[in-house]
This record gives structure tokens, sequence and C-alpha cells, in this order.
């Protein structure tokens, strides 16, 4: 099989005529893509790992399910958002039943603010952005982080153009507001310097 | 434009999303604007950092687990599906077996007629018991009870295949010799 040549769609009806090896070309188009979606709204590896599972288990079982009319990336993105979802209200439901709720989170320190490193604003940003509200962290995640169009981004959350744009510039506009402490940090990235920020 | 128009549209400024017209005043007005040139800066940075941000990275194995996961959940549903086509079998034949039984065993038709009852010594069952018969037989007349003052007694025909309603002679009919005994004992005794 010619990965380079063959499309999506094209990958698709190979599954959907039972090709075994165009859905294993597949998961590896997209497994890596679908952690750092879901990874980044449930915030855990081991639970984005077992929705990813569950997402390419469905694909599997509802292939026929797929029209052309849509991106096969717009489906595949869908399918995995809405378990991400379920994912999410079963927390809070748990963390409502724990009393967690009650407890309050504590800001992340920078240990030394004087010898900044790029490293070290990773784990500020993650928690940054788990602390969105959960529409404005998959809009900002899709479009920052999977660097997809406004129009799939509509497609995914099936709302209209507008609320995306809406939606990722409050995003931004929160991540900002957070980040501020760490300006210094700010100018240092505008500047161009192309760290990469590790997350763990 | 103001630092509020601005503001608004740095998310689509920053994205190229805007029309030329409104490009060209929001770099006339950032050209000028600390204040907003400053959060334009906030704005490409929180950008930034998202683009540079490490990838996750899967787990050793995850394609395999996926295959696995696949193989496993196709064989279950291969047993669900025999379980299933087995359990209609199972009752499939069931609902054959109970009409079988219901046909081989069922209502008694007139030529199967096993005798109930078996009748008095002055009044034995024949063997091929008819209609008339059955409604003469002391045993299995139906009870009359005693007509209601002025009412009329119900009166059928032979044509009709019924017997005679006559409430006081198939009370006497019916009862058995005890039993006439002491109905003899209560005229006697009232």
């Amino acid at each position: 099989m010619k990965k380079e040549k063959i499309t999506d769609k094209e990958l698709m009806e190979l599954i959907q005529s039972g090709d075994e090896r165009a859905f294993t070309e597949l998961v590896a188009r997209y497994q890596d893509r679908l952690l750092n979606f879901v990874g980044r709204i449930v915030t855990d590896q081991e639970t984005a790992e077992e929705l990813i599972q569950e997402t390419f288990l469905r694909i599997f079982n509802q292939k026929h399910s797929y029209t052309p009319e849509f991106a096969v990336s717009t489906w595949i993105y869908t399918i995995a958002l809405n378990l991400a979802r379920s994912e999410l209200r079963k927390r809070k439901l748990r963390r409502f039943l724990s009393l967690d709720f009650l407890k309050e989170e504590s800001d992340i320190e920078i240990a030394d603010k004087t010898n900044f490193t790029g490293e070290s604003l990773a784990p500020i940003l993650h928690k940054a952005i788990d602390a969105l509200p959960e529409d404005y962290k998959t809009a900002f995640v899709l479009c920052d982080i999977q660097r997809l169009p406004y129009q799939q981004i509509a497609e995914i959350l099936r709302v209209p153009v507008g609320t995306v744009k809406s939606r990722i510039n409050r995003a931004r506009a929160m991540l900002r507001d957070k980040l501020k402490p760490y300006k210094e940090i700010y100018y240092e990235l505008s500047r161009g310097i192309p760290q990469a920020i590790s997350l763990y | 434009m103001n630092c509020r128009g601005v503001s608004r549209r740095l998310s689509a400024f920053i994205d190229n999303d805007i029309s030329p017209g409104i490009r060209q005043a929001m770099d006339e007005h950032l050209e000028t604007c600390i204040g907003c040139k400053r959060r334009l800066a906030e704005f490409e940075a929180v950008i930034e950092a998202a683009h540079v941000m490490k990838p996750l990275a899967l787990s050793e194995g995850f394609s395999q687990r996926v295959a696995e996961a696949i193989r496993a959940r196709q064989e279950s549903r291969q047993v669900t599906g025999i379980v299933r086509y087995r359990f209609s079998l199972a009752g499939v034949a069931f609902v054959a077996a109970a009409a079988s039984i219901f046909f081989l065993v069922g209502p008694q038709s007139n030529e199967n007629l096993t005798p109930v009852f078996t009748g008095t010594e002055d009044r034995p069952v024949s063997d091929n018991p008819t209609v008339t018969d059955f409604y003469e037989h002391p045993e299995t007349k139906v009870s009359s009870f005693p007509i209601p003052e002025g009412a009329e007694a119900a009166r059928f025909t032979e044509s009709d295949s019924l017997p005679v309603n006559d409430s006081l002679s198939r009370i006497d009919e019916f009862l058995l010799p005890s039993v006439q005994e002491v109905r003899e004992n209560v005229n006697v005794k009232f």
C-alpha cells in the first residue's frame, strides 16, 4: 500500500470493504493526533489511551455509518470528542459525590523565576489549559494544538464558525490572564526562542 | 479604531481572519498604542507556547492492544450471536413441543371420551354417551334451583336438544338416595 498516495477517504472505502490492513493504516495515521487531542481534554494519559482505543473500536464497528460528505478526520475527532465528554461527565459526578469539588486547587509555583527556562512554563500552561471551561478548552486544543481550520472545528463541535472563533478568542484571553504573572516568559517566547516545552 | 475594537479582534488578527480594511486599521493603531501592542504580544506568546508544547507519546504496544481489542470484540459478538441463535432454536423447539402435547393430549373429542362418572346401579353409563345422556344422568345433570314464585319455568322442547327444565322433578332425580331420605325427613319435620 502506497501510504503517501492514498487519501483518508480511499482508506475508509477499503476499510468498509473489509480490508484490515487499511484499518491498521488508519490507526497509525490518527493515534498520535488523537492522543494529543483527547489527552489535553481529559489530562490523563492512561484514560486518554483507553478512550482512543474505544474510538478505534467504534470506527471499526461502525465503519459503514461513515458517509463521504464529511472528512474522515472530522468523523474520527467527533467520535473521540464524544467519548472524552462522557468521561468528563462521569468525572464530574464522581468528584461531586466524593466532595472533592470542595478542595481548592493551588497554583503551580515556579521554583526559580530568575533562572527561567522554557521548560518551566510547561506545567503552568498545561494546568491553565486544563482549567479552561470545557467548550473553550476543546476549541483551543483543536485550533492551537491540533491546528485544524475553523470550518472543520465547527463541524466537529457542531456549532457555527462564528461560535468557534468566539470560543478560541475567549480561551486565548483567559490563558493570557492566567499566565500574566509569568510575563517575562512571554517576551522570551515572543522573541522566537524555539524551545520545545516538555510537559513531563 | 480604538483599543476596545483592537482587543476584540486580536485573535482574528493573529489568525489572519479579518478583512484587509480592518487589518490596516489595526496596524495603524498598533503602531501608536503600547498597551494593545503588549496585549498582542501576550496573545501571540500563548499561541506559540501551545504550538511548541511537547506532543504526548503513546505507550508501547498501543497498536497491538487496539488490534487485540477488536479481535476480542468480534469474538464476543460471535459468541453472543451463537447464544442468541441457540436460544431462538430452543424457543422454537419448546413451542413446537408444547403444541404437539396440546394436540395429542388436549381437549377430549367425543370419540375418545372417557367417562368421568361411573353412574349408579339403576342408571349405568352407556358405552357411547350422547349429549342427551349427559344432561339426563343424575350425576351430570345441571342442578336446578327452585323457580321463584310467579316466574315461569323454562321449557325446552326436544327439538331444541335441551332437556325439559322441570325443577321439582329434576331435584328428585338429581339428589342421591341418601339425600332424598334427608329431604323426606325435613318435609316430615316442617
